[in-house]
């Protein structure tokens, strides 16, 4: 999924960086919200995880492979700001010192990953999570439905970024069909990844799980018997 | 962090460098899905390819893990909430 130089053209990589340095601006601000003593190491212990899972191609057919993006893995286990945050130190160390995704397509990939997969990820996730159960065990099921839904989220949106700005001629329904069609694959390997780290995750420290909150206070009020109190509804 | 979540994280920073050090070693190294999708619709050739100072294989990917868990950590904890009171032993 990382873009490398060349794709997009100067003022739509300009406007992506502007993009990127705006949501790096807003996160650096909400991620304030979601860590404390405890959060903090977590979101470093993630961002070093994306990191290293992102070096692990899976096989998705035949001659094609995809990566765990991460995001929508990240905003469920330590909030959707943060999960930015933590895009984008590891786009950044792979761009400035890997050559992995350009570097006038930082900000492109930033949008991209750090931003559209984790929003878009983070608010499937809410979403599922209104549907299901309201249990403790529902949150890695939503949490995998976020991670598929953010894939296709990411590679429609570069080709959005490619039909606009793109450096060759092609025909933008057709780069759409392609890259929807290839990236729900992938999606699925991401959906499964996200569902089985969040799961683990949850199992052992739901305390620790950002997308657990509310359902853990309605749990812990079910568990002793008292109704359930007003913050735990969403 | 208390003990139990300090033994927890190490297990997590153990897993993520198990991650890289050696299940990388099995990653697939055919094109990913935007690489097969430019080949494919003919635009791969406008890439503009880059020789990267630390390469994914052996050590360089260590120490990336290690450079993005600093620079993670350092970002997290200066933004945190401090706790009322003690900053350790909670």
């Amino acid at each position: 999924m990382h873009v490398p130089d060349g794709f997009l053209d100067v003022p739509t990589s300009l406007a992506t960086a502007a993009v990127a340095a705006a949501a790096v601006a807003f996160a650096l601000r909400g991620a304030r919200r979601e860590l404390d003593d405890r959060a903090a190491p977590l979101a470093g212990l993630v961002a070093t995880f994306v990191f290293a899972a992102q070096m692990v191609n899976f096989p998705v057919g035949a001659g094609t492979s995809g990566h765990l993006i991460g995001a929508a893995l990240a905003a469920v286990l330590v909030g959707p700001w943060t999960a930015t945050l933590c895009l984008t130190v590891v786009l950044l160390v792979q761009g400035l010192l890997f050559a992995d995704g350009g570097l006038t397509a930082l900000g492109t990939n930033v949008t991209l990953m750090g931003v559209v997969a984790v929003w878009i990820g983070y608010a499937a996730f809410r979403l599922a999570l209104l549907a299901l159960p309201r249990r403790v065990g529902s949150v890695p099921l939503a949490a995998g439905l976020g991670g598929f839904v953010s894939v296709p989220a990411a590679a429609l949106s570069f080709a959005g970024l490619f039909a606009v700005g793109g450096t060759a001629p092609i025909d933008a329904g057709t780069l759409v069909a392609a890259m929807a069609s290839i990236h729900s694959l992938i999606g699925i390997g991401e959906g499964v990844l996200t569902a089985l780290v969040v799961g683990s995750v949850v199992v052992v420290r739901p305390d620790l799980v950002h997308g657990a909150r509310r359902l853990r206070a309605a749990a812990v009020a079910a568990e002793f018997g008292v109704a359930e109190s007003a913050e735990a509804r969403p | 962090m208390n003990v139990r979540t300090r033994v927890w994280w190490f297990a997590g920073i153990g897993f993520a460098l198990l991650v890289a050090g050696v299940l990388s070693r099995f990653a697939s190294s055919a094109p990913d899905g935007l690489e097969r999708v430019a080949t494919e619709q003919g635009i791969a050739g406008q890439a503009v390819e880059r020789q990267g100072v630390l390469s994914y294989d052996g050590p360089g990917g260590l120490l990336g893990v290690a450079l993005v868990l600093l620079v993670a950590l350092a970002l997290t904890w200066a933004l945190r909430r401090r706790s009322a009171g003690a900053t350790r032993g909670r």
